[in-house]
């Protein structure tokens, strides 16, 4: 299995490490790790990117979905993991997954009704692309619509999230997007909770999962993962 | 001077899509009403007003991001005798919402919503509608309109369009200064009517009409 992570500019570089520890502690199946960073990283949509209005920022993560841009990355099966996140359990588990469809986070702390409200105002997404797991070829339909579109799309959709829930998605129909969800009790987030309405207490480590999300960006936090006292030991 | 119709068939329409919405669907009653307001009544009605000054042909008319297209279709088909309105609408809620509040107006074939971004994906792909007006009343939501009159040329349509320099809300992602500013980001070369109008929210709103 190929195990990805992106990093662009120098903000998140000294995680790159940490994840790579993370994983050689948690991953009892064979796997490469390719770091995707400013080095072997297309530029092409880099000219669609408008700083001003800061839409659609992290792009350069999609440039993987199109495989034949990374030839070194060899095999077929490949999981992305963001920097920014704790893992709990052996990801085996990634390996194992029946793959008719490629997966995506489906952040079970959003009330899905607020996503159908909020669809038209391009907000309130359920997806959270900090993890997905896909084989050689299933998203590739992704790069393509955005290399198709991708005037519209840097312009239109606030994050990569929005737009993968706008097109790849069904928020009316969640068993018919083009994306499963990761099943509730393998992923949840630091900030955000665990399953809407049930479980959705905050900052609160939940090691029986398999992955911990830390990722805040609408919310504008910040925070550095060496900052936050209950995970020092962990990650 | 253009007013609503307040046609039985409508108030019954409204009626039941306000139950409809309150009961299946309780997440849409805040859109309801923001769709719903004085000023979004305003905007509507100076549109009509224009198009029928102008004496443009209504058999077909396409609505961009409609939304509930609760206002505009009896303005249109009542006041401006349109034949057929069609909304174009990404959010499948207010797609089928725009179904209730237009009930009648569907059984009689002279309204129908589809579900599509129009941004994204061409219009009238299999040529199944012959329109001649095309409207986009939330021009400040979406890409500029020159993109959409490339991906599906056409010289019989003409463009009715509305757009805002109020930046203040997040999903205004494309306001402009004027109408000239919406005229030109439009491409429209031939203007029939271009203009502004502050409404009862203190938004200016600016309209151009032309093709």
């Amino acid at each position: 299995m190929n195990i990805i992570c992106v990093s662009w500019g120098n903000k998140y570089t000294d995680y790159i490490p940490k994840l790579k520890k993370q994983i050689q502690n948690n991953c009892s199946v064979d796997y490469n790790f390719h770091v995707l960073d400013d080095h072997v990283l297309p530029t092409h949509w880099d000219k669609h990117f408008i700083p001003d209005k800061n839409f659609f920022w992290a792009y350069r993560k999609f440039y993987m979905f199109n495989e034949d841009l990374f030839p070194f990355m060899k095999g077929d099966e490949f999981l992305y993991l963001d920097l920014d996140l704790l893992i709990h359990q052996d990801l085996k588990y990634f390996q194992q997954l029946d793959m008719s469809k490629p997966y995506i986070v489906r952040g079970w702390w959003n009330d899905i009704k607020n996503c159908r409200k909020n669809f038209g105002r391009i907000k309130s997404t359920p997806l959270n692309s900090s993890v997905i797991r896909w084989n050689r070829g299933q998203l590739k339909p992704i790069y393509d619509h955005v290399e198709k579109y991708k005037e519209v799309i840097f312009f239109t959709y606030r994050t990569i999230d929005n737009y993968l829930a706008h097109h790849f998605y069904d928020v009316w129909d969640e068993s018919r997007g083009y994306f499963k969800g990761f099943p509730k009790g393998d992923i949840y987030s630091w900030y955000k909770g665990n399953v809407y309405p049930v479980d959705m207490e905050e900052k609160l480590l939940r090691p029986e999962y398999k992955i911990c999300l830390f990722n805040n960006s609408a919310a504008k936090i910040d925070e550095h993962m060496n900052e936050i006292e209950e995970i020092k030991e962990l990650w | 001077m253009v007013s609503i119709p307040l046609q039985p068939n409508s108030i019954n329409d409204w009626a039941r899509a306000f139950d409809f919405a309150n009961r299946e669907k309780q997440w849409m009653i805040q859109r309801i009403k923001h769709a719903s307001t004085v000023s979004q009544s305003q905007s509507k009605l100076w549109l009509t007003e224009e198009i029928i000054k102008l004496n443009l042909n209504l058999d077909q008319v396409a609505l961009l991001g409609g939304w509930f297209a609760h206002i505009i279709t009896p303005l249109l088909i009542e006041n401006a005798r349109a034949g057929l309105i069609v909304n174009f609408e990404m959010d499948r809620d207010a797609k089928d919402l725009s179904y209730k509040f237009n009930n009648h107006y569907s059984i009689t074939q002279r309204f129908r919503a589809v579900e599509k971004n129009v941004m994204l994906e061409k219009l009238n792909p299999r040529d199944k509608y012959k329109f001649n007006l095309i409207i986009n009343t939330s021009c400040e939501h979406m890409f500029p309109m020159s993109y959409f009159k490339e991906m599906n040329k056409n010289d019989n349509y003409v463009y009715a369009l509305q757009s805002t320099d109020d930046e203040q809300y997040d999903d205004h992602i494309n306001c402009v200064k004027d109408e000239n500013e919406l005229a030109e980001q439009a491409n429209i070369k031939q203007i029939y009517f271009k203009g502004s109008k502050v409404l009862e929210n203190g938004m200016t709103r600016f309209m151009v009409i032309g093709k």
